[in-house]
């Protein structure tokens, strides 16, 4: 059965106005442009939407940041939505943990040809074009933060002469780690429902599960907002043919671009040398990065003579590395440079020499491969008094923060103990 | 590990500098600052552990040329020698097998790093001369660092730092400074703010509603005022209109009357006036036209034509052209002659210069051709190159005749010198060599057994001690409580508690009674601390008779290893020719004797090399003489081959034979010059023909057009100026032909204009009658009445539409208009005055209303939007979330301090426990020999600090006690026994001491050389001073441990970038 061709734009998890993370250090400039990027790649879908003339833009779930009940923000998302909407395209949103409904303290009222997903059962909603039908749309919100259960079974079995359904849902597909595991279910029972489309949030990734009835298809977060949701981010243009055959092009929308860029400095032999280096890479980040503003955050490795040097100086470094970015339009911004270098010694063979550094390294490296690496850094840091200051930043610290911990107390150490005269 | 060669290529001011086969022991190097001590010794770093790239920017770029680097030569502990070569910043390693590998030689040979090298093995005037004037914590912290093995000075400053930065980052109690105390402190405030921001959303709904109200209300004034302007606009709209419509009915009845006109032609008046004055202009310019045709006419009759002239125009124009070349002909043909003439003398003079026998025959059968004189050329060269190198044979030859000569004599000289000098006894160098090895060996024999007989005499001394200890023991005789005091205290005591009864003085005899109890309690107890006294002495005159019997093995032992010992000395004596050996000197002398001999077995090879080298030279010398003269005599045959080749080649071409190739080339250049001079006066011959022909010819072509145009000439010989004269004429003709035909044309101009004058006239009558009949005009006066009347109609009809379209445009279109006409006929201008101002007093009010709801609005909208765009709370947010992560950061700083803290005192813990005794071992043997006091070292478990002990005594110093001297020295011993220990595990390296004797009072310095030699003996020492007198300090030293020859010292002296062996 022939049907009329339609395109619309799938998004998700826009985290509107949320606070960007990982930032070490800003500057006022800087930290406007990165508030206003969630907004700004929200903006940029709408364009896209208007220009490729679409007939609904799906959200499923994640506008807001949840805990952040700004009204600025849904101000602002109005203000943005109104604009697909005066050019006659619906749209259509389901809630995510972020932003569920029960927590959802509205004072807004959304535009008109805004349908959200309402959180006591399946909705659906029946898209036409000149009075043709062009798809059906069925969707559901979360009412609280945490949905334990498979939400997957609320939907409907689609029957035969229904035209093409999509489904919109935030879930964990397959229980994927990185994300919390709400609305929890499978490729199977997604499979099994029978529907065209499956327009899903929550995981911050592009992935597509599935590229063939159902598609199955996280578009990831619309703007990376910390150094783990580097590279590319934006949203789905996808076109429906007369004979069902869907075509998914992901298209970009951020506006700030995260990247982080590891550097080996060991054949450097000044910070001169290290600062060009990485002054060249900021400006190649800049270069690949389309016009978009780009967050980036260095790690430097490497044996060397300016493992010290390099530490004292970071903030020098950065400093230079920041130079007039604030006023530029398409800014490079480093967030920060880590500092993974070490002592320009062969620490395996160091640790072999029968002196006082070589017990030092031998006592280190014990702690790294011990069993029980955990408590006994615990135990030595509870063992000083102030340590119930910060008792619940120390207990949050993972395994490999203590590993890290451990590598810099090493490095710091061999630092002090051999670095040469006056 | 030890050095035993350097080369710099070039490195600071060092170029081109060996110092070649440096032995073990101590190695003092001395010269003036600025010399090259501290270039050599930095050559040495940095050749073992590459150049430190950002320590300073003096890296001892060569200043004297070379490239810049070099390479040592290294003995390792194992025997390998091993070549570490460093150009640049890669180092080279080539091992025996001549196999290489471009790699670190600190990685690849010896495991430890520059700095660990500079802890251990380097130690400088800086480590030393600080000492005298530390304060007792600063000695300890200096020597202890000194037995870890690393820089004292970096380590408390790290300690300090660490401290220092955690009490920075946190604190506990009410301290606000920490930066962990502050972050957790804005945090919590930041919390409290967002939590008050989250109100404003509740304000933002009744705002809303209370505007939805103020929205409604202001549209229903605005809709009544609008309604009250309509009807004020009609008002002002009728009062407006009734003038113009008044005007209007008055202009309609004015048309009515003058109706009568309005037939009149349009712009008639003006038309009729242009047309009467058209017509009389017209017909004056007809009448001048007239006069000037006749004018015309009779120029015409005047001008006369030559038509002959004419009709020959082309053949006296064509005349014309060749008038130029006539002129030149008519002058050139006399002098053309004249020049044949010179040229056929010339001819006859150049083959007479030739030859007699000469002529243009034989001048036209010469081969001049470019392969001949190549061929010429050719025998130039050949027999030019046979002749030089005939000459340079020659040279040669003599050249070789004198080498052979001085060569011979040479060699007879040096066959003489060898002939008078003695051959030496040995004359293998081997044989040498080994015999020295022996006398190493011997001497190190008897250093070893000097050292077995100090340890025998300090065993000695120590059973001297020992037993004397003993007998004081055994000396100390205890006093014995005899049994009879016991029984005499019984019967006193019964006595006396008798004679208390006897008195019956009861309370005396039981105190007696008490007293007796007391006294024997007293015995008793005397008695026990007898027994253990007596034990305590048995077992310490045990224990030492064990420790005198333990000394006498060791004694038996020594005494068995210096036999040992001396049995090797006679052994290795024999070996080289000694029947018995009983003291050093013996050996000294066997030495001194060896050096003569290899000195003079040099001396011998260097002579037997000269007289080997003379030979050579001088056999190379004949056989060179040899081939010089076979070059000479092939170099005279070729160059007359050559030569008889030529004659024949020039006879056969008939030319004399004498001739050589350069002079034939003049020849054939004379031959060239008479071929040319003979072409040139053909050319002439032609020429003057050329030019008679062509004279001829032109003077027919004047005569034939003379006579067809009627101009007879006057002679045969016509020319130039019968050409000119048939110019003249042709131009006159034209001239006269132009003129006639600009008059004809003028003529039939002018009868064309007059003609259409005429016709332009009539048209205009006609158009002036036709005017007076459309306008009805009896005569030209009616006509000019009615077009006067018409004019005036048409400006009242123009008033009339004004009027109309002003009502028009007032009421908006012809409907309105009819209303509006209405309207102003049943109003009057009074009661529509009443109404206006009412009306206004309405609108008035209500605007007010308006504007006040506006206000209201106004205000809330600027609630609304400062709650919707209030950018507090986002800001809030982010700040939020930076000061977690710095706290974050900032806590991982913390705990990474914490970490290092506890490692760094885990560390020190467990290398006191175990590693640390070993070099206290090793340094207590250093303090020893140069305190000449069993002085042992110490370190108290806990403490950053060594203490030093009297193993005899057991009396500790602390270092508030110590003196300057024996601070360095201890420091001193504890480095060396650090790089001993170190040395035990890993390859030992030599050890670099920079100056250490400046500053030092000469007991000191003796002190210090003396731990010096202690260490050389098993390590290889550079030395490096600018003090003249360290050589003088160190052999001092030598005589007063009597070290003797067992370690050796080479000195050298450093002098502007020179290494000289003193």
């Amino acid at each position: 059965m022939e049907i009329m061709p339609f395109k619309f734009i799938h998004c998700a998890d826009l985290h509107l106005d949320s606070p960007f993370e990982g930032i070490h250090d800003y500057n006022p400039d800087i930290a406007k442009s990165l508030r206003n990027a969630t907004f700004e790649s929200f903006q940029n879908i709408i364009d896209l939407a208007i220009d490729e003339n679409v007939d609904f833009i799906i959200i499923a779930g994640d506008i807001f940041d949840g805990a952040n009940r700004n009204i600025r923000a849904q101000y602002r998302f109005n203000q943005i939505l109104k604009h697909a909407v005066d050019s006659g395209i619906q749209c259509f949103l389901a809630h995510g943990n972020h932003d569920p409904l029960s927590s959802w303290e509205s004072s807004l009222k959304l535009p008109d040809n805004v349908h959200r997903f309402d959180c006591n059962s399946v909705g659906k909603v029946v898209v036409k074009r000149n009075n043709e039908i062009l798809a059906n749309i069925y969707g559901i919100s979360y009412r609280q933060k945490e949905v334990k259960t498979n939400l997957v079974y609320q939907f409907p079995q689609k029957n035969d002469n229904d035209p093409f359904s999509i489904g919109v849902l935030h879930c964990n597909v397959g229980g994927i780690s990185e994300h919390d595991n709400y609305a929890p279910c499978t490729i199977d029972d997604l499979v099994k429902c029978g529907l065209d489309y499956w327009a899903l949030g929550h995981v911050h990734n592009q992935i597509k599960l599935r590229e063939s009835h159902p598609y199955i298809i996280y578009p990831g977060n619309s703007q990376g907002r910390n150094i783990r949701e580097t590279g590319e981010k934006g949203c789905f243009l996808v076109q429906v043919d007369d004979d069902k055959n869907v075509d998914i092009n992901f298209v970009p929308t951020d506006k700030v671009r995260w990247f982080v860029k590891e550097i080996n400095i060991s054949i450097m032999d000044n910070t001169e040398e290290v600062v060009d280096s990485l002054m060249k890479e900021k400006e190649y980040l800049r270069s690949i990065s389309d016009g978009r503003s780009s967050v980036v955050r260095f790690y430097l490795n490497g044996r060397t003579e300016l493992n010290k040097k390099i530490r004292n100086e970071e903030s020098e470094i950065i400093q230079i590395l920041r130079e007039d970015e604030n006023e530029r339009e398409q800014f490079s911004w480093v967030e920060s440079i880590l500092i993974n270098t070490r002592p320009p010694i062969d620490i395996s063979s160091r640790k072999q020499v029968d002196d006082f550094i070589g017990e030092f390294l031998r006592l280190s490296e014990s702690l790294k491969t011990s069993d029980y690496l955990r408590s006994e850094i615990l135990r030595i840091l509870t063992s000083i008094p102030e340590h119930s200051l910060i008792a619940k930043q120390l207990e949050s610290l993972t395994e490999d923060d203590l590993l890290s911990i451990l590598d810099d107390a090493e490095s710091l150490g061999l630092d002090w103990l051999i670095e040469e005269g006056d | 590990m030890r050095i035993c060669d350097i080369y710099i290529d070039g490195f600071g001011i060092y170029h081109n500098q060996a110092v070649n086969d440096i032995p073990d022991g101590l190695i003092l190097f001395t010269g003036k600052n600025e010399g090259g001590k501290t270039t050599l010794m930095e050559f040495i770093r940095a050749i073992l552990f590459g150049f430190p790239s950002f320590k300073n920017r003096n890296d001892y770029h060569p200043l004297r040329g070379g490239t810049y680097g070099g390479r040592v030569r290294l003995v390792m502990n194992d025997g390998r020698i091993i070549t570490v070569e460093r150009f640049g910043k890669k180092a080279i390693i080539k091992y025996e097998d001549r196999s290489s590998e471009q790699a670190e030689p600190s990685e690849r040979l010896f495991n430890i790093d520059r700095r660990t090298f500079e802890n251990i093995f380097a130690i400088g005037l800086g480590d030393l001369q600080g000492l005298g004037i530390l304060s007792d914590e600063g000695i300890k912290g200096r020597i202890f660092a000194a037995s870890a093995g690393i820089n004292e000075k970096l380590f408390s400053n790290m300690m300090d730092n660490v401290e220092k930065e955690l009490g920075n980052l946190l604190k506990s109690g009410r301290a606000t400074n920490p930066l962990i105390n502050q972050i957790m402190r804005r945090l919590a405030e930041i919390g409290s703010e967002i939590k008050e921001l989250r109100k404003g959303s509740e304000d933002y709904a009744e705002f809303q509603k209370r505007l939805a109200e103020l929205n409604d209300q202001i549209e229903k004034d605005q809709k009544k005022i609008s309604d009250m302007n309509k009807r004020l606009d009609r008002i002002k709209q009728i009062e407006q209109a009734r003038n113009i419509w008044i005007e209007l009915i008055e202009t309609e009845k004015m048309l009515d009357e003058l109706n009568f006109a309005s037939r009149f032609p349009p712009k008639g008046l003006e038309r009729f006036e242009k047309l009467k004055e058209d017509i009389n202009n017209a017909q004056l310019e007809r009448n001048d036209l007239e006069n000037k045709a006749r004018q015309l006419e009779a120029q015409l009759q005047n001008i006369v034509i030559a038509e002959g002239i004419i009709e020959n125009r082309k053949s006296i124009e064509s005349l014309m052209n060749e008038r130029n070349m006539l002129i030149s002909a008519l002058n050139d043909l006399p002098k053309v002659d004249r020049e044949r003439q010179q040229k056929e003398n010339e001819f006859k003079k150049q083959l007479k210069d030739l030859g007699a026998d000469w002529d243009s025959e034989r001048l036209a059968e010469v081969d001049t051709s470019i392969q001949t004189r190549h061929r010429v050329q050719d025998f130039a060269r050949n027999i030019e190159f046979a002749e030089q190198k005939d000459r340079q044979a020659k040279t040669n030859l003599q050249n070789r005749q004198n080498d052979e000569k001085n060569a011979k004599a040479l060699l007879d000289e040096a066959q003489k010198a060898l002939n008078s000098f003695d051959k030496p006894t040995i004359t293998e160098k081997d044989e040498i060599r080994k015999q020295r090895e022996v006398i190493q060996q011997i001497r190190s024999s008897f250093y070893q057994i000097d050292n077995l007989n100090m340890q025998l005499n300090a065993k000695h001394g120590s059973i001297e001690r020992e037993n004397n200890y003993l007998r004081s023991l055994k000396d100390q005789e205890l006093l014995q409580i005899p049994s009879w005091a016991w029984i005499i205290i019984i019967l006193i005591g019964v006595t006396l508690i008798g004679l208390s009864i006897a008195i019956r003085s009861y309370i005396s005899g039981v105190l007696i009674f008490l007293f007796v109890i007391a006294s024997m309690f007293g015995l008793r107890a005397l008695k026990n601390h007898q027994i253990k006294s007596k034990k305590k002495i048995n077992d310490q005159i045990e224990s030492h008779e064990n420790i005198i019997k333990q000394i006498l093995e060791e004694i038996k032992d020594i005494e068995s290893k210096i036999k040992e010992k001396k049995a090797e000395i006679n052994e290795s004596a024999h070996s080289i020719g000694l029947e018995s050996l009983n003291d050093i000197s013996e050996i000294d002398k066997f030495e001194r004797n060896l050096d003569k001999i290899d000195e003079t077995l040099r001396n011998w090879d260097m002579l037997k090399g000269k007289r080997d080298d003379a030979e050579r030279n001088y056999q190379i010398a004949v056989k060179n003489l040899k081939e010089a003269t076979q070059l000479a005599e092939s170099a005279d045959k070729e160059l007359q081959t050559i030569k008889e080749e030529w004659r024949q080649w020039i006879t056969e071409r008939g030319f004399d034979a004498n001739i050589r190739p350069e002079g034939f080339e003049t020849v054939l250049q004379m031959v060239e010059k008479a071929r040319n001079t003979e072409n040139s006066i053909q050319e002439t011959i032609s020429r003057v023909k050329q030019m008679n022909d062509y004279i001829a010819k032109t003077r027919k072509e004047i005569t034939d057009i003379l006579i067809a145009c009627n101009m007879n000439p006057k002679s045969s010989e016509v020319g130039v100026s019968e050409i000119d004269a048939l110019n003249v004429a042709l131009k006159t003709a034209l001239d006269n032909q132009r003129k006639q035909a600009e008059l004809n044309e003028k003529l039939d101009d002018t009868r064309r204009e007059i003609k259409k004058l005429s016709a332009r006239i009539a048209n205009w009558q006609n158009e002036l009658n036709e005017l007076m009949k459309k306008a009805q005009a009896k005569n030209e006066d009616d006509f000019r009445y009615i077009g006067e009347s018409y004019n005036n109609w048409l400006k009242c009809k123009d008033k009339y539409e004004i009027n109309r379209r002003n009502l028009i445009n007032l009421a908006g279109n012809e409907e309105a208009v009819k209303s509006l006409e209405l309207e102003l006929k049943e109003t009057d201008s009074f009661s529509l005055s009443s109404e206006k101002e009412e009306l206004e007093r309405n609108i008035e009010d209500t605007n007010k209303q308006v504007q006040k709801s506006l206000q209201e609005k106004g205000e809330l909208n600027e609630k609304i939007k400062n709650i919707l765009q209030d950018e507090k709370l986002s800001n809030l947010l982010f700040e939020q979330k930076v000061k977690e992560e710095q706290l974050s950061v900032t806590v991982k700083r913390w705990a990474t301090l914490v970490v290092l803290q506890s490692l760094i005192k885990q560390s020190m813990e467990k290398y006191e426990r175990e590693r640390q005794p070993k070099v206290l071992q090793e340094a207590s043997n250093y303090i020893k020999i140069i305190t000449d006091r069993n002085y042992r070292l110490m370190k108290p478990i806990g403490e950053y600090s060594v203490k030093i002990e009297n193993a005899d005594t057991m009396e500790r110093k602390d270092e508030i006690g110590w003196s300057g001297g024996l601070a360095d020295q201890v420091y001193l011993s504890v480095r060396f026994g650090l790089a001993h220990a170190f040395s035990e595990t890993s390859e030992p390296l030599p050890i670099i001491l920079d100056d250490v004797f400046v500053r030092f009072d000469q007991d000191r310095q003796l002190g210090t050389a003396k731990v010096i030699l202690n260490v050389a003996k098993s390590h290889q020492i550079f030395i490096f001073s600018c003090h003249p007198l360290t050589r003088e300090i160190i052999e001092n030293a030598i005589i007063e441990i009597g070290l003797n020859d067992s370690v050796p010292l080479t000195h050298y002296i450093i002098d502007d970038g020179t290494i000289m062996k003193v």
